[in-house]
């Protein structure tokens, strides 16, 4: 795990705390989407890191690739960004299997597609968002959906400038990439939380791990 | 960091290197190409002395520094990236009434119908153009606003400025 320390946002000991809260929350995420999409999604790995906001817009790799993305903003007291993105090819994919339809029937994404991507995405992070926020004992709501198609780049970098008014150097990225069938698809999803809101859920995850040793 | 530090150099001339200007960074090149890659919400500066053959850019992501700011990435802010943006094209030469000016980004790539986040890409060219109007440098060329992302790449031998939006063509400002 690539957690480095820096303004003080959040220590490497308390992100490798978080883990298993991440990976829960993760895995509620993808049993959803399995579940709309009527096949075994499951995560394929959680990472936790911070990153410079500058090197935000390359956490995804080529900036440059385009992707389909469904973001979602996190409102409250923690605020912060949820993002679904998938290759053209993935989303095209998804899209057929949550509408039903014999793989390869979607090529182009029309109103319909979006609309079902649009939903997964809400639902895979409204689910994330729950678990994660029953853990740190507050409430946070997500905005409705937004269905985008860019460079994976161009919304990352505009996430940094998001992060960047909230007086953030450094954004904490949770990434999950997913199996579909046991497979490995082209698929990540990510989130980029305030660090209030992580380090309410490390508090509780103490306060859970000294209740436990009682 | 400090400022001066902010402000990076290229490889020599002839050098066919590309530099990329990453968020809140700016950069002057007499040689190679300057280039912001997927500029969302930000928006890139570029300034181009045809006669010295230097190019500089700043990639910008928020209108205006706040009061707490260190000073240590002057390209991030509008206000403070022109100024040290001509700073450093006039400490390698260039002379600011010869400047040639292009804009790319500030798109609002998360903007929904009525508005829940603020038109940061909006904001960010407004911010820009006032810091050019108070520096006296007029904008030749631009590409910004719209709905998506952006790639701009400034070559320092000719000044030619291309861009490129996701899967188009790349068109020449």
């Amino acid at each position: 795990m690539d957690a480095r320390t820096a303004q003080g946002v959040i220590s490497a000991a308390v992100l490798r705390q978080l883990t298993p809260a991440i990976e829960q929350a993760a895995a509620s995420a993808a049993g959803v989407l399995g579940e709309m999409a009527g096949r075994n999604i499951a995560t394929g790995g959680v990472t936790l890191r911070q990153v410079a906001l500058a090197e935000l817009p390359l956490v995804a790799g080529d900036p440059e690739r385009p992707v389909v993305a469904v973001h979602l903003g996190v409102q409250g007291a923690t605020p912060g960004h949820i993002l679904l993105a998938l290759s053209e090819r993935m989303a095209s994919g998804l899209v057929d299997m949550l509408l039903g339809q014999p793989e390869g029937t979607t090529t182009d994404l029309d109103e319909l597609g979006k609309s079902a991507l649009a939903e997964a995405g809400n639902v895979a992070g409204s689910f994330f968002l729950t678990a994660l926020a029953e853990r740190a004992r507050v409430v946070l709501a997500p905005t409705p959906p937004l269905v985008l198609y860019d460079m994976c780049g161009a919304i990352l970098d505009t996430l940094a400038a998001e992060l960047a008014l909230l007086a953030c150097d450094e954004a904490i990225v949770i990434e999950t990439q997913f199996t579909c069938d046991g497979q490995v698809v082209d698929a990540a999803f990510f989130m980029f939380p305030a660090p209030a809101l992580l380090g309410a859920v490390a508090c509780q995850e103490v306060g859970h791990v000294r209740s436990a040793g009682h | 960091m400090s400022a001066q530090r902010a402000t990076e150099w290229s490889a020599a001339p002839g050098s066919t290197e590309t530099i990329a200007v990453g968020l809140g960074q700016l950069h002057v090149a007499r040689a190679g190409e300057l280039v912001a890659y997927s500029l969302g919400s930000c928006v890139a500066i570029c300034l181009y002395d045809p006669v010295l053959r230097v190019a500089g850019m700043a990639h910008v992501v928020l209108p205006s520094a706040p009061a707490s700011d260190s000073g240590a990435s002057p390209g991030k802010y509008a206000d403070t990236a022109v100024p040290a943006l001509l700073g450093a094209l006039r400490a390698a030469g260039a002379m600011p009434l010869r400047l040639r000016c292009h804009l790319v980004g500030g798109a609002a790539v998360l903007a929904l119908a009525g508005g829940a986040l603020p038109d940061i890409g909006a904001r960010n060219v407004e911010a820009v153009r006032v810091a050019l109007e108070r520096a006296r440098i007029a904008i030749a060329g631009e590409a910004t606003g719209g709905r998506q992302g952006r790639t701009v790449r400034l070559e320092a031998a000719t000044g030619r400025v291309r861009v490129r939006a996701v899967l188009g063509p790349e068109v020449e400002l």
